[in-house]
Formats: structure tokens, sequence, C-alpha cells
């Protein structure tokens, strides 16, 4: 806050220059009355002042609120604002934790979509992936005369309709996976079949036992 | 229908969306709420523009020919102060009242008999005469908006006072924003004020067309206390070092004047 101790006596002064001030001295009685801070007021040329005072026994004389510009808030009154907030800060936290339940569950069936969806989005670019490297491997043997500028565009080009072919087959992967029926379970059986994986996955095996 | 009729049409739709939604946000204080009440302003005063644009260009002739189009004019300055005010000072908060006197302004042109097609009259052919007019409608657009922070500010100043109905102070603009913000409106509207005054007065002493006694006709003598009242509050303001709550006080009567300005009739200070 950077604050600064100055002496008692140069109150006045001070008062004129703060917008807020917060009481809190242990004195008996009250040490900021209405006529100090009236003439105050003349040098402020009513830019408002806000005295708020949390000291018991009360630091700044009541009367003081009656001055005009001046906005007397002491411990009963924060008490009210904290209360009367309250109830405002209550409905914003459960609109808050409402966001946090949709958003976790969104999270949750996202991840269960991924998870049902991952292993055979992976096979049909895995599969995809081996027969355009294996055909590229052969067209490479087939054309050695070609430049490295030239066989780099054919690998872009064959992947690029690899990547286009498969973007639909894949949306609607994952759109089973989230449907997550017996009828979308029945059409991902279907693309397994169709592509051949459940075969590819017992070479793999196989070829992975010792 | 005429294409300036269809732009005024919609003009209103997006005053009365932004005021409505404007006004939603005070209570519900949704970002949604506020960015498309701020985009509703802009429309309308985009469109508005176009529609008084296409209107001087139907009929040739300047966009206050008659009292239904210096309405239309007058609101469009509402809006256009509304905007430089919320652009300024973020003064969101003033955006239900200004867009629907916006509006109102709007449907009043609307139903205005003489607005859908009158001819311009001879004196507006007058230089004088249409800074006369532009001047004081701008002056009195600006003068709207410094109400709207008057009444702000005595609605804050007293939630403060009482200390009833505090939260609501997190839904408005400062104290001290407000205040300052009306003091710079008028600031603005005044000189364009005295401007449109004195225009009236060169076409006067210029002039041979305005029948004797023009000077004391009611319209007139209104004006120049609408100026007065001005004139009072900025000396208030600067010099005399009034409380806010008492110059506020003065602008809420100064835009009073300023709309019985359009209701007095008057014998000789009148279109046509």
């Amino acid at each position: 806050l950077n604050g600064r101790a100055v002496h008692y006596d140069e109150l006045p002064a001070h008062l004129a220059k703060a917008d807020i001030v917060i009481a809190s001295t242990a004195a008996p009685h009250a040490i900021l009355g209405k006529a100090l801070v009236e003439s105050t007021l003349r040098t402020r040329r009513h830019r408002p002042l806000f005295l708020i005072d949390i000291a018991v026994p009360r630091d700044i004389e009541p009367e003081v609120g009656d001055l005009p510009d001046v906005f007397l808030y002491n411990i009963d009154d924060l008490r009210a604002v904290v209360e009367s907030e309250e109830a405002e800060r209550r409905s914003e936290a459960a609109r808050a934790e409402h966001l946090v339940r949709e958003e976790s569950v969104a999270f949750a069936n996202s991840l269960r979509e991924a998870h049902r969806s991952a292993p055979l989005v992976s096979g049909v670019r895995a599969k995809m992936d081996a027969i355009c490297h294996a055909e590229l491997t052969r067209l490479r043997a087939r054309l050695p005369h070609i430049s490295s500028d030239d066989w780099r565009l054919i690998e872009t080009t064959i992947t690029g309709i690899q990547n286009k072919t498969l973007h639909d087959p894949t949306v609607k992967i994952r759109e089973y996976a989230r449907d997550g029926s017996p009828l979308a379970e029945e059409k991902m059986n279907t693309v397994r079949e169709l592509f051949n994986l459940d075969a590819a996955a017992d070479e793999e095996k196989e070829e992975a036992r010792p | 229908m005429t294409a300036s009729n269809v732009l005024l049409g919609l003009t209103l739709l997006f005053y009365l969306g932004g005021a409505v939604v404007l006004g939603a946000n005070l209570f519900l204080r949704r970002p949604v709420l506020l960015v498309s009440g701020r985009l509703a302003a802009v429309g309308g005063a985009l469109l508005h523009a176009g529609a008084i644009g296409l209107k001087c260009a139907e009929l040739k002739q300047v966009p206050f020919a008659t009292p239904g189009e210096a309405l239309s004019a007058l609101a469009w300055m509402v809006a256009l102060a509304y905007l430089a005010a919320d652009g300024l000072w973020r003064l969101s908060a003033t955006g239900p009242f200004a867009l629907g006197l916006a509006f109102l302004l709007t449907i009043a042109t609307w139903l205005a008999p003489d607005y859908h097609g009158a001819p311009a009259p001879a004196l507006l052919h007058n230089r004088a005469i249409s800074l006369h007019i532009t001047a004081t409608l701008a002056a009195i657009g600006a003068f709207a908006l410094a109400f709207c922070c008057a009444a702000l500010y005595l609605i804050e100043h007293r939630i403060l006072k009482h200390k009833h109905g505090l939260p609501w102070l997190k839904r408005l603009p400062p104290l001290t924003t407000v205040e300052s913000a009306a003091f710079w409106l008028v600031a603005f509207g005044f000189p364009l004020l005295t401007l449109g005054i004195l225009a009236g007065f060169v076409r006067f002493f210029a002039g041979e067309t305005l029948p004797p006694g023009w000077w004391s006709d009611v319209h007139s003598l209104l004006a120049f206390l609408v100026w007065a009242v001005y004139a009072l509050y900025l000396t208030a303001r600067l010099a005399a070092n009034w409380p806010p709550v008492c110059t506020s006080y003065v602008l809420l009567v100064g835009l009073a004047l300023c709309l019985l300005l359009f209701l007095v009739p008057s014998a000789t200070h009148r279109f046509g």
C-alpha cells in the first residue's frame, strides 16, 4: 500500500488529499469530528470522501455522515453490505458450479469418445499408411531417375490424398464413438470389418510373438 | 415505402433492442448483453445516418426541413452522444435511457405527418439558420446525456447516503465519473448552444422575412432560459463550488426546458 506514518497534527492536511479514510484507533472518544471534516471539504471541491470507521468505540462522529459528499460507513454498515452481497455470491457460486459440472461432463464424454474411437481411427490410419508406404517404395524402385524434389512432391500428394480420404471416415467414427449406442457400435464393427483391421491386428500379434 | 423509411424502421428496432439489452445488462451483468447492446447502439446510429442521408438525397434538402425530420436528427444526436460518452467514460448504464429516448424520438419522427415528404421552407436554405438548427440539436443531444449522468449521480449518491441497494453500485459507473462526464458533456454542448443562438441572432439582424417581435417569442425566451440554466451550471460547477447534488438538479431542469422548447407552440419561431 506504500503507507506512510504522519503526525496526528497533520491529519487535516492529509484528510484533504484522501479519497478513502479507514479509522481504527483504540481512542476512547471520537477523533474525527464534523467541524474538522467540514473544514476539509472546502478544499476538496466536493470530491467524494469515504470514511470507514471500524473502531469500537467509534472514531468518527456520526454527524459527519450528514455532510454533503461524505459517505460514512461503520462496522455494522459493512456487515450489512457483506450480508446483502452474500446472497448474490451464493447464486454466482451456484452458476459457477453448474458451469464446472457441464464442462466436466463434456470433458468426460470427449475422453470416452477418444478412448472408444482412438484404436479404430489409428488402425485405419496405420493401414492406409502401410499401403501408401509400400506403394511408394515400389514406385521408387521403378522410377530411380526421379529427382528428390519431384519425389517429395509425389509423397506430399499421396499424403494429401490419404488425409482427405480418411477425413470423413474419421469424423464418422468419432460420431459413432460419441453416440455409444449398440447401432453405433455395430457401425464401428463394420468399419473394422471393411478395413479388415482384426486380421491386421492378428498378424501384428503373430509378428510380435517371439 | 422508400429506402430511407426502411432504414428508419430498422433504426427503431436497433434503438429499442439496444435499450432493452443494456437495461437487462444492468440486472444480469452478462458480457454478452453488454457487447450486444453496444453493437445495437452502433448499428442503430449507422442505420439512422443512412436513413437521414437517403432522405436528404431523395428530397434534395436539409435533414431538418420539417419538425418530424428535426426530431429524427435530434434522436440521431442523442444516439451519437451516447456512443461518445460510452466510448470515453464507459457509461453503458446510461444506454437504456439514451437509446430509449432515441427510440421515442424516432417513433415521434415516424408518426409525424410532415416527415414523409414535405418541401423545405425557403428560410432553411439560409446557412445561418442551418447552423442555428444543427448546433442547437447537437447541444441538446449532449445535454440529454448530461441529464442521464446527473440522474445516475443522484441515484448513486442516494444509495451511498441511505445505504440501501448498495449491490446496485457494482452495476453503475463510479460517482466521480458520472459527475465529470456530465460536466464535459455540458462543456461540449454549451458552446454549440451559444453558437446556435448566435446564428439565429445573425439571421434575425440580417433578415427581412422575420416578423417584428420575434425576439420576445416564447420559444426564443425559453431558448435563452435554457442557455442561462446551462451557464448557471457551468458557473456553479467551475466558480461557485456548488455541491454536485445541486448541479445535478440544474441539469435535470435544463433538459426538461429543452424538451419544452419542442413542445411550446410558437407563432413566429416555426418551420415554414
